[in-house]
Parts: C-alpha cells; sequence; structure tokens
C-alpha cells in the first residue's frame, strides 16, 4: 500500500511496550505502540523487531507476524513463542520499554473476495496472521482448523473462534479435538464449502500437506513462511526458500512473501 | 557567523582518485541496489552506495538455509546470488543514478578473464565511480577468496582489471590468510588505487540437535561485531606497510565510535555492512557518529584521524 509519495510506507520505530499477557508458560502476547505500522499493516505482514535496544547479542532483529492491530490505539499485537535466547528475553520486558521495530514488512495475503468460503489452517503460532485475517476480513464462511502439541497450546483459540463461524481443534496428544495433525481434517474441511480458498499457516510440514491436499483438488491455497532473516527488507538474500519451476530458483521469504500462493513454492526441494 | 560557530566539518574524503562526500559507505552483500533501503535511509549521505557482488551472467546463489546468528555475529553463504551484470545496468543501476547516489560495483570473476569483462561493461555505466574487485568471496566453488589467498594470483586479477577500466580500482582483501600484507602489496603494485579490508571470516556453526551444520553449505563467512578486533589489526598492518595506500575499513561497525576505531587504525573511509540489518539507517547513524567525535575534537576534517592511533 504506496503512500502518496509512491513509497513503501516501512518505517524504523520505537515501539512502547503496553501489554503482556502470558497465554501459555511459553506463549506470551505483547502489544507495542506503533501508529505507523498498526495504520498499515494488512494480514500476513510481519514486524521486524530488536529484541534488545541495545548491544551486540542477540545481534539480528527477530521477525514476528502481526496477530492484529488496533487503529484506535495505534497497537500492534504480536503473539511470542519463547524458544530461544532472544525470545526470551522479549518475556523479561518491562511494560514501556521501547524497542526497535520495523515494519510492516513483506507480502501480506491476497484480497479475496468477501462472496467466498475461506478455510484457516493454523499451526501453532503460525495463528497469529490468520486470527489478524479472520479479525480484519469479512467472507460468506470462515473455518479455521488449528493444530498444536497440546490443548494448553492452542493459544488465542477462542479469539480464533469468535471471528470464524467454526473452528476445528486437533492435538498431538488428543488433549483437544482430532488427535492427529490439523491436516487430517481439511479434507472433510474442504468437503463441505464451494469454491473454498485456503490460507495457511505453521510448520513446513503442515504447509506442505495443505499445499498438496489443495492441488490435488484444484482449491486456491495461500501459506505464510517463517525463516531467519537478515535484513527484512529483501537486500541480503539470506531467507530464501526454493521457488516452483526451475530447480535451484529461490525465492525471499522478506519481500517475495512470506505469504505465497502455494503453486510459487518448489516443495520437493524445500528442507 | 559568531566567534563561537564551530568551523565546519569538512566530511569529502580522498581515495586516492575517487572523491566521496561522505567517508561512510555501504558494503557490498548488504545493502541490495539501494532500493531494498527505499525510505528508510538518507542516501545523501552516504558516501556511495557499494552493490551487492555482480557476475557476468546470473547466479542463483547457494541452497537454505543460507544465513545463521552466533555469538554478537551472523554466517552467511548467500553465494553471489544476482541478476548479472547486464540486468543490473538495465534495471538496477538506474533507480541509484536518479538520486545521485555514487556507485561502486563490486565484480566477481570465475577466471581473471571474467574480471576484466565486468570491468570493462561497468566503465561505461553511468553513475559507477569505481569498481571493487571482490577477491575474498568465501561461499562460491571457484574463482572468489582463491584469487586473494594467492599474491601470485591477486596481481593477475588485479593487473587485469587495470588494463580494462580506467576507473578508480578497489580491491577486496580476504581475512582468511597468513599475511595480510603480502596481499595488499601485490594488489597495490598491480594497480589498485584504494584497498577495502576486511571481508568476511570463514566460519562454520554446528546444530547440536541434528548434527548438521546450520548453514546447508557448511562453511559461511562471519560477520558482525565478533569480528571487529580482526578487521581493526588487519587495517592497522596494512597501513604501517602501505602508509599511502587509502583503505576503506569494514568489520562490524555499527557505532560511530566503531567507525573511529578504524579510521585511528588507518581506514580513510568506513563501510556498514551487517549493521544495516540490525538497523536500517545505521550507515546514516555512523556518519553522525563521526561527526560528533569531530565536532568534539574541534577537527576540520575527519581525515585528521586516519592512522592517528597512538603506539
Amino acid at each position: 500500500m504506496p503512500d502518496a509519495s509512491g513509497s513503501p510506507p516501512i518505517k524504523d520505530v520505537a515501539a512502547a511496550l503496553q501489554t503482556a499477557r502470558w497465554l501459555s508458560p511459553i506463549h506470551i502476547l505483547l502489544t507495542f505502540r506503533a501508529p505507523t505500522i498498526a495504520t498499515h499493516a494488512v494480514p500476513g505482514q510481519f514486524v521486524h523487531l530488536r529484541v534488545t535496544p541495545v548491544g551486540t547479542s542477540p545481534l539480528l532483529r527477530r521477525p514476528f507476524s502481526i496477530a492484529g492491530t488496533n487503529l484506535a490505539d495505534g497497537t500492534v499485537r504480536l503473539l511470542v513463542r519463547t524458544i530461544g535466547r532472544g525470545t526470551a528475553m522479549l518475556g523479561e520486558l518491562l511494560l514501556g520499554a521501547e524497542l526497535p521495530a520495523l515494519g510492516p514488512l513483506g507480502r501480506g495475503f491476497p484480497d479475496v473476495r468477501p462472496d467466498r468460503e475461506v478455510v484457516l489452517v493454523a499451526g501453532g503460532v503460525g495463528v497469529a496472521p490468520l486470527l489478524f485475517y479472520a479479525t480484519a476480513r469479512e467472507h460468506a464462511r470462515k473455518v479455521a482448523l488449528y493444530g498444536a502439541e497440546t490443548q494448553l497450546a492452542l493459544v488465542l483459540a477462542d479469539e480464533l473462534a469468535e471471528t470464524c463461524d467454526r473452528l476445528l481443534p486437533a492435538t498431538d496428544d488428543g488433549t483437544l479435538g482430532h488427535h492427529g495433525f490439523v491436516t487430517d481434517l481439511l479434507p472433510t474441511a474442504l468437503d463441505d464449502l464451494r469454491d473454498p480458498v485456503v490460507l495457511a499457516c505453521g510448520p513446513r510440514p503442515m504447509m506442505a500437506k495443505t499445499a498438496e491436499v489443495c492441488r490435488r483438488r484444484a482449491v486456491e491455497c495461500h501459506v505464510s513462511f517463517e525463516a531467519w532473516l537478515g535484513c527484512g527488507v529483501g537486500a541480503c538474500l539470506g531467507c530464501v526458500i526454493p521457488a516452483a519451476g526451475e530447480p535451484d530458483r529461490y525465492v525471499r521469504v522478506c519481500r517475495d512473501g512470506p505469504v505465497f500462493d502455494a503453486e510459487e513454492i518448489g516443495w520437493e526441494a524445500l528442507r | 557567523m559568531s566567534e563561537a560557530a564551530p568551523a565546519p566539518l569538512d566530511l569529502r574524503t580522498v581515495l586516492g582518485p575517487l572523491e566521496l562526500r561522505s567517508p561512510v559507505v555501504t558494503a557490498s552483500g548488504t545493502f541490495g541496489y539501494g532500493i531494498e533501503y527505499d525510505g528508510l535511509v538518507d542516501f545523501s549521505r552516504l558516501g556511495a552506495v557499494v552493490v551487492k557482488g555482480l557476475t557476468l551472467e546470473p547466479r542463483e546463489g547457494s541452497p537454505p538455509p543460507r544465513i545463521c546468528e552466533t555469538p554478537s555475529g551472523m554466517l552467511n553463504s548467500i553465494g553471489l546470488e544476482n541478476p548479472g551484470v547486464e540486468v543490473f545496468i538495465a534495471e538496477k543501476l538506474p533507480w541509484l543514478v536518479e538520486r545521485d547516489v555514487p556507485v561502486i560495483a563490486n565484480l566477481n570473476g570465475g577466471t581473471v578473464e571474467e574480471y576484466a569483462q565486468l570491468a570493462r561493461r561497468l566503465g561505461d555505466a553511468p553513475g559507477v565511480v569505481a569498481v571493487e574487485a571482490n577477491i575474498s568471496c568465501p561461499n562460491v566453488d571457484h574463482g572468489g577468496m582463491e584469487f586473494g589467498k594467492d599474491p601470485a594470483q591477486t596481481a593477475r586479477v588485479v593487473g587485469a582489471v587495470r588494463e580494462a577500466t580506467e576507473l578508480p580500482l578497489i580491491v577486496k582483501l580476504s581475512p582468511n590468510v597468513t599475511d595480510i600484507v603480502a596481499i595488499a602489496r601485490a594488489a597495490v603494485e598491480s594497480g589498485a588505487n584504494v584497498l577495502s579490508l576486511i571481508n568476511t571470516l570463514l566460519g562454520m556453526s554446528i546444530d547440536i540437535f541434528s548434527r548438521r551444520p546450520r548453514l546447508a553449505r557448511g562453511k559461511g563467512g562471519l560477520s558482525g561485531p565478533a569480528i571487529k578486533p580482526v578487521a581493526i589489526r588487519m587495517v592497522w598492518e596494512v597501513r604501517r606497510a602501505l602508509p599511502e595506500v587509502p583503505l576503506i575499513g569494514m568489520g562490524g561497525i555499527l557505532t560511530g565510535a566503531d567507525a573511529v576505531e578504524f579510521m585511528l587504525a588507518g581506514a580513510s573511509a568506513v563501510a556498514v555492512g551487517t549493521g544495516s540489518f540490525v538497523t536500517p539507517s545505521a550507515a546514516n547513524q555512523v556518519l553522525d557518529g563521526l561527526i560528533e567525535y569531530g565536532r568534539h575534537l574541534k577537527l576540520r576534517s575527519l581525515a585528521e584521524l586516519v592512522g592517528g592511533v597512538i603506539l
């Protein structure tokens, strides 16, 4: 969404932490005040966040999909799974802390006509951009399939249920919903819908399976990728994944994505 | 102007035949072709944009994963992905030229003749103020660092590029050598006007759970603050041996203080690389810090700092 000058409204701003809510022992929902990012962000876009305002370790920023925006107070919501040193530092921030936040970055989910039916396939913290999508976009029907290791890890499932017509959970351990992969639920969900569009975000095997099911049924499918990023703006070429078509051709997760049409991805070469 | 007003600090930077408007440039491979940072950096305050390494033909680069984080640094093995020199000239260069940004083209060949061809082609391109022969890329199977590890090979490449263009010639040196002064001397004797140092240090990182290297190619180039002391030492060694040769110092520069350190070691200009990933406007902030330091010391020109380490 270019501004009047034609350049993209990407800004590196000091984002102040407004709220922090633990959703599980390792999931935290952070709200940062960053009005320019909140104003311009579309579902599927991300923020490249420094986890410490000073110092050189960790050195690189961490990318987070935007889980929602509040235009009234200029805030963005980020869902963090505290699995490493950088994300652990985010869990220890004091309210009011200001972190450099670059965004909104990347290509978000495409515009899908409101009269179409959509299936959202979420795996783990991949729920973040899909929750933003479900909150921001109207559709004839929105069906969410949401999987995680265990019931406790199905964070924000209540909000996803509120914004969708139907939510079908899946857990690896069977503590809630389907006992197995979330993608096991996809064929049946698609059977019930007319010319649906599938939007997916989660672990790569989950997205590969989703893309495979959709391809077999000629269903339109868009997937949102996660990767280690250097710059976040398409300069360093560090975050590439294999593209469809010719072998050894790559696309940048940060700038060409993170949302791709599943047909753009070289799934066989993905590791 | 009142008596108390500080004398303006002269930022012009003379590197032999190459004059830059500011001593801070971007390091090749970390700043794309400039357009990626549109709106995030004030291009008018950059001495030049050193663009992503170019080859004659398009290159797809290394398989992923291509980067990983390490203590105060990162490893990369991008493998010189680039669209090739013709696409660069037709589609990438005009954006920088329209904005009056001086461009330094980074050249990479698999053979001596490829370096020369690239230099000839870019010598005619508008907006290109200098070429930087990269004889230090650690992430390709042919050429690259192999040339930069040996004085005789260095002389062959540099001599051929010198023949091929009248533009100021910068040669980018590898730190992955026993004696960087010997390579520096060979480059200068073969026609280099300016030396860039250092490229990345060869490194490796292993995931202890999968037992696999964290980069698909195994090895990669280490950059960031972790390598700064190595870079400072090498700049100082080359400066001491070849005091007349202008140097562009780089390796872990995030702040003005880092840049001052490089200048004191002997660099006339500095390049910001990985720093641009940490902060997109890092090159501007480095210049701010340099200006602040210069004003504090009431310098007329930042050139007064160069080689000023007290031993």
